[in-house]
């Protein structure tokens, strides 16, 4: 199967040991938890909190790299970076495209989940 | 806490701590984590983590290094001065593997690193490793422990025993003489120095009748409480009532002779070495014998020191042993001096004995000054040689000096001749 463009969910896989159950759990787990990440990010940003900016951005980074969704993971990393170089002009600048990457991988793992139910 | 859902397990009953911000990161390792068969918890940030270590010491904690508050490594820092928790095993995971990164992980107190994105062979092989030196240091913490029960338990035993030989040690000084004058015209001093391991040393200087003085050095081989009990059941036979109800006389040398068939070697091969004298008060005739013994010394002002012992076996080597009695005239300014072995027998750094010699020496440099502080410079310099603060044996030294002239002195011809059977020294 070609890697999908959001995430890859072959290698997700292998890297649960074909676990899908397990893939189903973090992928709601994932759903659930990072609007509030998001939020936060979006919060941090806006009161121009470098360090709360940092560390929200390296926990989203961790997330979307449970999923290998590289587009999502790179653009996360950027942010953090940008964030603990105190840029956090650039770093808001980058968060709508952020958003959108991880819109994008919602409604990718949604489908994954989807699918996985009508397996 | 993930329940373990496969019994492919290699330590089964390994309890892991997963501490991580990050629920899906954290969820995903635990998750593996249960399937090989560990019992699997859970916190969501350092300080919550650090005290489920306290709650569940688990075998193993695996800590995500970038965490708000309390970071990996600064949790680590918590942990190693934590006596409860300073021995846990922790992998760190981070996304870091610069090795200077690494360098202040390790530096920090973590055991391991686990990269965020390993296989999970890989955190099989470092969960392994760290959980068998884990069961490595728990077998080692578990030794010392019993070490430490064990300490205390023997320490409790030794305070016992010195509470004994303490006990004993006051006993054994209770049945020594008052300080100062025995006799008319008789000065008298003495140290006693038992040694930490309480011996078998004792003396008596006593009225034995109206006009006599007993005096006695005793020597019980070993150290410790059998030593000095043994002693003091020699200076039960020497008290002078029990002399004369036994032996019939003062004679120093049907005392030795009865003692001796009294007090035969015990069975482990203890036995006594005795110096004994009677003083005739009237006189001033010393009648003494040695048992083994390295007696005494007579110290007369002007001549050569004498001193008042005999080859003879010590008591109770042989049941009809006699002992031969020596007989001398004590002399206004004369002084007596008994004496433990072990005032003399003391070894410097380099194996060399002080000896009787450098005693006598120090006896006849020092015949001017006073009997105490003769004494206790025989004891300086003795302890001095052997750099020691406490004597290896029991060190007693007593100094007994006739004062002034009487009636017996004047135009008796015996009042002036020495000691015909004394070891006369060179």
């Amino acid at each position: 199967m070609a890697a999908d463009p959001v995430f890859d969910l072959e290698e997700t896989l292998t890297r649960l040991d074909g676990d899908r159950e397990l893939f189903g759990e973090l992928a709601a787990l994932f759903l659930k938890e990072y609007r509030k990440d998001v939020e936060t990010l979006r919060a941090a940003l806006h009161r121009a909190e470098r360090g709360s900016a940092a560390s929200v951005a390296h926990r989203l980074k961790g997330s979307v790299m449970q999923f290998c969704a590289f587009m999502a993971v790179d653009i996360v990393r950027r942010t953090e970076e940008l964030c603990r170089q105190g840029d956090l002009t650039s770093a808001s600048a980058l968060r709508p495209a952020l958003e959108t990457r991880l819109d994008e991988l919602e409604k990718a793992l949604r489908e994954a989940l989807e699918a996985g139910r009508n397996c | 806490m993930s329940h373990p859902s496969s019994a492919a397990s290699c330590e089964p009953s390994a309890t892991i701590l997963v501490i991580d911000d990050e629920p899906v990161a954290r969820h995903s390792l635990a998750r593996r984590l249960a399937k090989l068969g560990y019992a699997v918890h859970e916190a969501p940030d350092g300080a919550r983590g650090l005290q489920r270590m306290r709650d569940l010491r688990p075998d193993l904690v695996i800590v995500d290094w970038m965490m708000p508050e309390m970071d990996g490594p600064t949790l680590c820092e918590a942990v190693r001065v934590d006596p409860l928790l300073a021995t846990s095993q922790i992998i760190m995971m981070t996304a870091h593997d610069q090795p200077d990164q690494i360098a202040e992980g390790l530096a920090r107190g973590a055991d391991d690193f686990l990269s965020k994105a390993a296989s999970i062979q890989e955190i099989v092989a470092r969960v392994r490793a760290a959980l068998r030196t884990h069961a490595l240091v728990r077998q080692l913490e578990n030794t010392r422990d019993r070490l430490d029960r064990s300490r205390q338990e023997l320490l409790a035993k030794q305070q016992i025993l010195d509470e004994d030989l303490a006990s004993s040690a006051q006993f054994v000084e209770s049945l020594l003489p008052e300080q100062g004058s025995p006799a008319p015209g008789l000065r008298m001093a003495y140290r006693y120095l038992p040694s930490l391991a309480l011996g078998g040393d004792l003396f008596g200087v006593s009225r034995w009748g109206t006009d006599r003085l007993g005096l006695y050095m005793l020597d019980a081989s070993g150290h410790g409480v059998s030593a000095a009990l043994r002693a003091a059941a020699m200076a039960t036979f020497l008290h002078p009532e029990q002399v004369i109800r036994v032996v019939g006389s003062y004679d120093p040398a049907a005392i030795a002779a009865e003692a001796n068939r009294r007090f035969p070697m015990t069975s482990e091969g203890h036995y006594f070495t005795l110096w004994i004298a009677t003083l005739e008060l009237k006189t001033w005739t010393l009648s003494w014998v040695s048992a083994g013994h390295p007696g005494a010394i007579l110290c007369r002002p002007g001549h050569a020191s004498i001193w008042l012992t005999q080859p003879a076996m010590p008591l109770g080597f042989m049941p009809d042993a006699a002992f031969a009695p020596g007989v001398c005239r004590v002399r206004p300014h004369d002084r007596i001096y008994m004496m433990s072995d072990g005032l003399y027998e003391t070894m410097s750094g380099s194996g060399e004995l002080w000896g009787r010699e450098r005693l006598q020496h120090l006896l006849e440099q020092t015949a001017a000054a006073p009997l105490d502080m003769v004494i206790d410079r025989c004891l300086k310099e003795s302890r001095a040689w052997q750099q020691a603060k406490h004597f290896d044996d029991d060190a007693a030294l007593v100094g007994l000096e006739r004062s002034e002239a009487t009636d017996a002195d004047s135009g008796s011809p015996q009042a002036t001749f020495g000691m015909p059977r004394g070891e006369r020294s060179s």
